[in-house]
């Protein structure tokens, strides 16, 4: 089902629009002014915006100007009464991309929001398609500079032991600068134990899952919710679990939906530390497809930086606090697995990630029932 | 006298040479070599009981050098250290043979434990080997 918005300021005229659409299944709103519309587009997203150009107040532009930027996915159809070219090649400039001129019948107006939907449908698998080619780019240069920085921390790590070794020699044993190269010595090595947990946790990006044939019990997961607990307590985060009865095993290596499940609560608990909040995780299935979901009630996570909180390295949280890795192993887990990831959230009212599983295995060698 | 023959196969020679110091510290004596071909070499000399065996090095890689040594020394106990580990290379040395597998960086502590305990059991040939 299609989400229209329609914009105009003649309420008749599109009160029965608005019905003679919902009777061909769309799901419509309306709004008679241009604030009224954006007001609307705040709250919820439209698929589709019909906007009247010819509006009182806002000029029909600057609404279309405004929503664009407010929902810059949203597709946009013009009404426009005069079919000059000007007005049109206007209309595209600022981002729309079909028009009709009035008085334009429900039938017209029902292909082109259904175009429209096309259209969206169609740059949002591309866009897709380039997130996920960027995404697998930077895992795999991300996993080269861990395999490069490895072998000189190698060396540190072993001359540091050699210094530590040396120091224990009888000619120090009197020195009185000893305890102070021991320390130094073991500063060096706690900072390269840092970096060590940095590569090894970039080394399984991208990396292959387990074995297939593994399965994994919505118990096991509730139980990797319930380790949490005690620091959630402290956070003052209530833990909620949202699970069918009967829920079936989720055809997928155990390690694998821990490693996804895990960096998604963790990072759901540090977004409501402070304010305390809501963690809740639900299965359900959808399509054919087992969906995990984790959400919090946190402050949420901007429409600017969704896109960007699964790259390698990008983080929100203080330097120091987190690696930026967390999302980013989820991603390349959950892309290998044959799934997908995705996160809704509204700013101030939490994030939901949503991690789209396919119920069947990944390989079915030898089975053609 | 050194408690284990061993013998060291890195091209880091900045690591191995360290390592072989402080592995001397510790009561073994290893031998070293900078590549595949040398260790057999060394090997033909004179046979060791355990063998530390990077994976990554020019010429002759890990792996061949490992299915060499497995195939006309199965004796030889092979532990396999490397800086590029992943569970597919691990599942193949451990096929070919390798007594046991670790990822760099290595604690000194960690790698005498594994000597140690590789040496205790004996060696066999690699899975399926000529």
């Amino acid at each position: 089902m299609n989400s229209v918005l329609l914009v105009d300021d003649e309420r008749d005229f599109t009160d029965t629009l608005a019905e003679r659409l919902r009777a061909r299944g769309f799901a419509v709103r309306t709004a008679y002014r241009g604030e009224e519309a954006l007001e609307a587009l705040r709250r919820a997203d439209s698929e589709v915006v019909v906007l009247d150009l010819g509006l009182p107040g806002m000029d029909g532009f600057e609404v279309l100007r405004a929503a664009h930027a407010l929902r810059p996915q949203t597709e946009f159809v013009l009404l426009t009464a005069d079919n000059s070219l000007d007005t049109a090649v206007t209309g595209m400039k600022l981002g729309a991309r079909d028009y009709l001129v009035k008085p334009a019948g429900t039938a017209a107006v029902a292909r082109a929001i259904e175009d429209a939907a096309d259209r969206r449908r169609h740059r949002q698998a591309r866009l897709r398609m380039t997130e996920t080619a960027k995404l697998a780019a930077l895992g795999e240069l991300a996993k080269g500079v861990a395999h490069e920085i490895n072998n000189p921390l190698n060396i540190m790590i072993n001359e540091a032991g050699w210094i530590e070794d040396l120091l224990e020699d009888k000619e120090f044993a009197d020195s009185p600068q000893k305890p102070e190269m021991l320390r130094a010595v073991a500063r060096i090595h706690a900072q390269a134990e840092r970096c060590k947990a940095i590569t090894s946790k970039l080394l399984t990006l991208r990396r292959a899952p387990d074995a297939p044939g593994a399965a994994t019990s919505p118990e096991f997961l509730t139980e990797v919710l319930r380790r949490r607990e005690e620091r959630a307590r402290e956070l003052n985060v209530r833990l909620e679990t949202d699970i069918p009865e009967g829920f079936p095993a989720l055809p997928h290596p155990p390690a694998d939906l821990e490693m996804i499940l895990s960096n998604l609560a963790d990072n759901a608990l540090d977004a409501m530390s402070g304010a305390g909040g809501v963690l809740r995780l639900g299965l359900a299935l959808e399509d054919g497809e087992a969906v995990m979901r984790v959400a919090d009630t946190g402050p949420g996570v901007e429409p600017a930086l969704q896109q960007r909180i699964f790259e390698p390295f990008f983080s929100t949280k203080e330097v120091g606090k987190g690696t930026g890795l967390g999302l980013a192993i989820c991603w390349s887990l959950v892309e290998a697995l044959g799934g997908r990831i995705t996160i809704y959230s509204e700013k101030g009212r939490g994030a939901r990630f949503s991690v789209r599983l396919p119920m069947t295995e990944r390989k079915t060698e030898g089975t053609n029932g | 006298m050194s408690e284990i023959k061993l013998l060291l196969v890195d091209d880091e020679e900045g690591f191995v040479t360290t390592l072989a110091e402080r592995l001397g510290l510790r009561g073994i004596e290893p031998r070293v070599a900078l590549n595949g071909a040398r260790a057999l070499e060394l090997i033909e000399e004179d046979e060791p009981g355990v063998m530390v065996l990077d994976l990554r090095m020019p010429g002759m890689s890990g792996t061949e050098v490992l299915r060499e040594v497995k195939s006309r020394w199965p004796a030889i106990r092979v532990i396999m250290l490397t800086g590029h580990g992943s569970d597919a290379e691990r599942e193949t040395c451990m096929g070919l043979g390798a007594a046991a597998y670790h990822k760099k960086p290595l604690d000194i502590e960690e790698l005498l434990d594994s000597i140690r305990a590789v040496s205790r059991t004996p060696g066999r040939g690699g899975r399926g080997g000529a």
